[in-house]
């Protein structure tokens, strides 16, 4: 019954946002209805309200464990955790799109609504909205319903989902990273709705800045948190694979990054105005084209939903067609647009215009490295896959690069040149310093790495420039764009924090029975595994195994186990994770041998720690960006 | 107006300097950095130089895991054809008899050498070649 | 200069739309991560009658239908069953979790569309299956499970869903 209204109101937010295109449609062509407005914003409200309330009541169904609904069935059991049913609403695909939706739905009544009736834009802005739910809601309920009944009597019990999916990281990952993608729907319908209306004296970057640097919060603590996981829970010790899934969430991201600098230039003067608008659209629709991706099951990555050709088609023309509106009105309205042309050489601007070439060739690299095993497929039939050798080909040039331009433009004013004293008395000292460090480091270490060693400068380049920036305007008394320089400096110990990890990291593999104790290396001096347990939780049986080790003087615990779900007889490694400042020792146990004794992978994983605060340090940044002080 | 003509011809110059050198990396990077996949009968048809690194995908024959040490061997099969694999570490969770893998290593000398071995995060992993064109009867 | 620009800006997005287009519309090649099929759990139980399931008893194309004499929802796939077997499809039965005298009475009173069906009364073979409850169909073919169909067996779901895969395997003989 609960389902059947909730699906009954989703279909009625179909046909709520239908009449508000409808009904603007009718009246484009002729005079202005006084009320229109009102009235459209009211049938958009109540379609909004319905999302919800249809999406509270699933929630409801996934709670109450209602087995009728297929979806349901499929993905969740009456042995979980209360938290574990409503996170597996979104751990597949038709229960993800809802929650997408969802949010889009979110972002887009909060926005509408902070618009004053009589702003120029409102009304373009709200038909883009409008058309983007419902081409959504189109979608999830015409092919992918999550109300679908197992009929007449439904299922006995759920089929639990994949116990890799029950933690508590991967849970939050989802809503995080989809806040952030469908943020962007706001800069977006926005913009288009700017360049619909055809005003060009119209001010657009204020009402829309800090929804857009809000959006990038999101979309970058769900990346953060996705690697994390995957770090954690994966055993493999890894935590970035450029897999197709995590490109084309990373693809938004540069492109959000790029658009809020250029918004930076553009809201401050005549300049990069047609760049930011660009890059606005770009951002959603490469987050439309990631969600086309992975839900079109046309690139096989260890984590795509399985999928048919069907969804993906409708995915891909929708997508398709509003992208190819929007960028379409861009093209045409070009001309017409108010970009100043004369960017002051040296000036704080052309950099940023610099830098926006730079993130777009660094999202082209990447898109062609996604794409081009589908394009040779389909040239040659070969199957072939793009790896981390390409990636990290690709962007050591590419972020040493931005780090040049980081540190060069730190100082870089607005629309005047750069003095040439200041200049290289900016650089002479992160150089040499980064030079001096670089030297160290591969004198402690002995290992060298070309493309390490270039991620390492860069990263060196950044912090020593923010280091030398912080000092001196402490020194004198300068005003510090704090959120700037905690965000920049985040970026550089993630460069640093990467490389680093990337040549100093290793593993050692072992053999034990139980009471056994070995060395290891210089490092880990005594490797003991002490026991091994076999423990009953409530839907796994757990194995665990009791570890010491002695290592570099200090002795630590670890307890990997492997864990056996009742459900579907699913066995995962759970890795133990000793973390400390500069390393974690991480240790997974494998699998026990005809004699007794068990195999474990001892990985040492340098500054881990490092690339999470680096997220940490972005994202603060952005905050004291947002709630800064406005100075008039 | 011939200052602002000859800056735009620089810009011009060094970004099309720029774009051909990033090209030719990309394009590089793209031919010599990718990894080919293949299906047991399709690697051992094929004439694979020892030192590349490929991917080999299909099913893990069931019973040939066999453990010594830290060294786990086992056949992957496509039900045509079968190639022996080594692997020295401990292999990802859903690495298991009767159940499809991917592996990225080198084939040297009738042996294929795992430097890694790749599971979906779902039970009913099958690289795709195996799995839409069902054994004939 | 600038018309160049505006011509690509609109033109980029229609070829990566036409490219993807022809991949999910024309080539056959580029597979799809659909269900995966897998191989058929191992297993050592008896039919209703008591004796031990050959082991090849699962070669060719099989359906393998989950069900029990508890379950309301089996008696409103029975009948549709029944018209399958006297086409010659050939039906495996899995009573899951029942008793087997409560379930030979069931197949007496209301007709036997199964060639046999396995005795599974604790459900261990169901639960390597995936199992999430009758009933429930599996396609198999050569001991594969190439399709699957969760709740009652009709005439819609039979053509969308096994029909097409069952032809696709007569072809590739």
């Amino acid at each position: 019954m609960i389902g059947e209204i909730s699906h009954f109101l989703s279909l009625s937010a179909v046909l709520l946002l239908s009449l508000v295109l409808i009904f603007n449609l009718f009246f484009f062509f002729s005079k202005i209805h006084p009320n229109q407005l009102t009235l459209s914003m009211r049938l958009f409200n109540q379609a909004c309200w319905l999302v919800f309330i249809s999406f509270g009541m699933y929630v409801y169904l996934a709670i109450s464990d209602d087995f009728s609904i297929a979806y349901i069935a499929n993905h969740s059991n009456s042995q979980l955790p209360i938290f574990y049913k409503i996170t597996s609403i979104w751990s597949a695909h038709e229960g993800s799109m809802f929650l997408w939706i969802v949010f889009l739905t979110a972002w887009s009544i909060l926005f509408i609504n902070s618009l004053n009736n009589n702003h120029p834009l409102k009304k373009f802005t709200l038909l883009m909205l409008s058309l983007i739910i419902l081409g959504f809601l189109l979608f999830l309920l015409l092919t992918s319903n999550p109300f679908e009944r197992i009929l007449p009597f439904g299922a006995v019990e759920g089929a639990d989902i994949n116990p890799v999916l029950q933690d508590p990281a991967l849970a939050i990952h989802p809503p995080m990273l989809y806040l952030g993608y469908v943020g962007f729907v706001i800069s977006f319908s926005f913009i288009t709705a700017y360049l619909l209306n055809g005003n060009f004296e119209l001010q657009w970057e204020q009402d829309i800045k800090n929804w857009s640097l809000v959006a990038w919060i999101f979309l970058t603590i769900g990346i953060a948190l996705g690697s994390w996981w995957a770090y954690y829970e994966l055993g493999w010790g890894g935590y970035w694979f450029w897999d197709p899934v995590e490109n084309v969430a990373l693809m938004p991201w540069l492109a959000a990054t790029a658009f809020m600098h250029s918004l930076f230039a553009s809201s401050k003067s005549n300049v990069l105005k047609t760049w930011t608008m660009f890059l606005g659209i770009l951002i959603f629709a490469l987050s439309l084209f990631g969600a086309f991706i992975v839900r079109s099951g046309i690139i096989d990555s260890v984590h795509s939903f399985a999928n048919d050709p069907e969804r993906g088609l409708y995915l891909l023309s929708f997508s398709g067609l509003i992208t190819l509106f929007a960028l379409t009105i861009f093209a045409y309205r070009l001309p017409a647009l108010n970009s100043s042309k004369l960017v002051v050489t040296g000036s704080k601007e052309s950099f940023l215009s610099m830098n926006n070439i730079l993130m777009i060739t660094s999202i082209f690299s990447i898109f062609l490295g996604v794409t081009y095993p589908l394009i040779i497929e389909s040239i040659n039939g070969d199957k072939v896959s793009i790896g981390p050798p390409y990636y990290n080909t690709i962007f050591a040039p590419l972020i040493l690069i931005a780090a040049i331009f980081i540190m060069i433009s730190v100082d870089a004013l607005w629309q005047r040149s750069m003095p040439l004293r200041r200049f290289f008395t900016a650089i002479a000292v992160p150089v040499t310093l980064s030079l001096i460090s670089m030297y160290l480091i591969w004198w402690t270490t002995s290992v060298f790495s070309i493309l390490a060693y270039i991620g390492i400068f860069s990263g060196l380049l950044i912090l020593f420039r923010y280091l030398l920036r912080v000092i001196n305007n402490l020194f004198n008394k300068k005003f510090i764009n704090k959120g700037s320089a905690i965000a920049h400096t985040g970026l550089g110990l993630l460069f640093f924090a990467v490389s680093m990890n990337s040549i100093l990291s290793y593993e050692k593999n072992l053999n034990l029975a139980p009471g056994q104790s070995i060395l290891v290396d210089k490092s880990v001096q005594e490797f003991s595994f002490n026991n091994i347990r076999v423990i009953k939780a409530s839907n796994h049986d757990v194995i665990s195994a009791e570890v010491s080790l002695l290592q570099d003087g200090r002795e630590i615990s670890l307890n990997p186990q492997k864990r056996k779900y009742t459900t579907r007889g699913q066995i995962t490694s759970e890795s133990s994770i000793h973390a400390t400042f500069l390393k974690d020792t991480y240790l997974t146990i494998g699998d026990q041998l005809e004699n007794g004794s068990w195999t474990f992978s001892l990985k040492i994983n340098y500054f881990i720690k490092w690339i999470w605060f680096s997220a940490a340090l972005m994202v603060l940044g952005m905050l004291l960006t947002i709630f800064k002080k406005k100075v008039s | 107006m011939l200052q602002v003509r000859k800056n735009r011809l620089w810009k011009l110059l060094t970004i099309l300097f720029l774009s051909a050198g990033g090209i030719s990396l990309i394009l590089f990077s793209l031919n010599s950095k990718l990894d080919l996949f293949y299906t047991p009968s399709e690697m051992l048809q094929a004439d694979i130089k020892p030192g590349y690194r490929i991917k080999l995908g299909g099913m893990v024959k069931n019973g040939s895991i066999t453990r010594d040490g830290t060294t786990i061997r086992f056949q992957v099969t496509d039900f045509i054809k079968e190639v022996s694999v080594t692997f020295d570490g401990v292999p990802p969770d859903l690495f298991k008899e009767d159940s499809g893998v991917v592996i990225l290593g080198y084939f040297l000398d009738g042996m294929f050498e795992a430097e890694e071995i790749f599971a979906k995060h779902d039970e009913n992993y099958m690289p795709p070649e195996l799995s839409i064109d069902p054994p004939a009867i | 200069m600038n018309q160049l620009l505006r011509f690509l800006i609109v033109l980029l997005p229609i070829v990566v739309l036409i490219f993807f287009g022809k991949i999910l519309l024309v080539d056959e090649d580029i597979k799809f991560s659909n269900f995966n099929s897998k191989i058929f759990p191992e297993f050592q139980l008896n039919d209703l009658d008591g004796n031990p399931v050959q082991s090849g008893s699962l070669n060719g194309v099989k359906i393998l239908n989950v069900w029990a004499s508890w379950c309301i929802t089996c008696l409103v796939e029975h009948p549709f069953l029944t018209r399958l077997s006297e086409q010659n499809i050939q039906i495996i039965g899995l009573n899951y979790k029942d008793s087997d005298l409560k379930a030979n009475a069931w197949l007496k009173k209301h007709g036997n569309p199964y060639l046999f069906s396995i005795y599974d009364p604790r459900g261990d073979l169901a639960f390597d299956l995936g199992v999430t409850g009758a009933p429930e169909s599996y396609l198999i073919v050569n001991n594969q499970v190439v399709g699957h169909i969760q709740g009652e067996m009709n005439q819609r779901k039979w053509e969308t869903i096994f029909l097409p895969l069952i032809q696709k395997a007569k072809q590739g003989s």
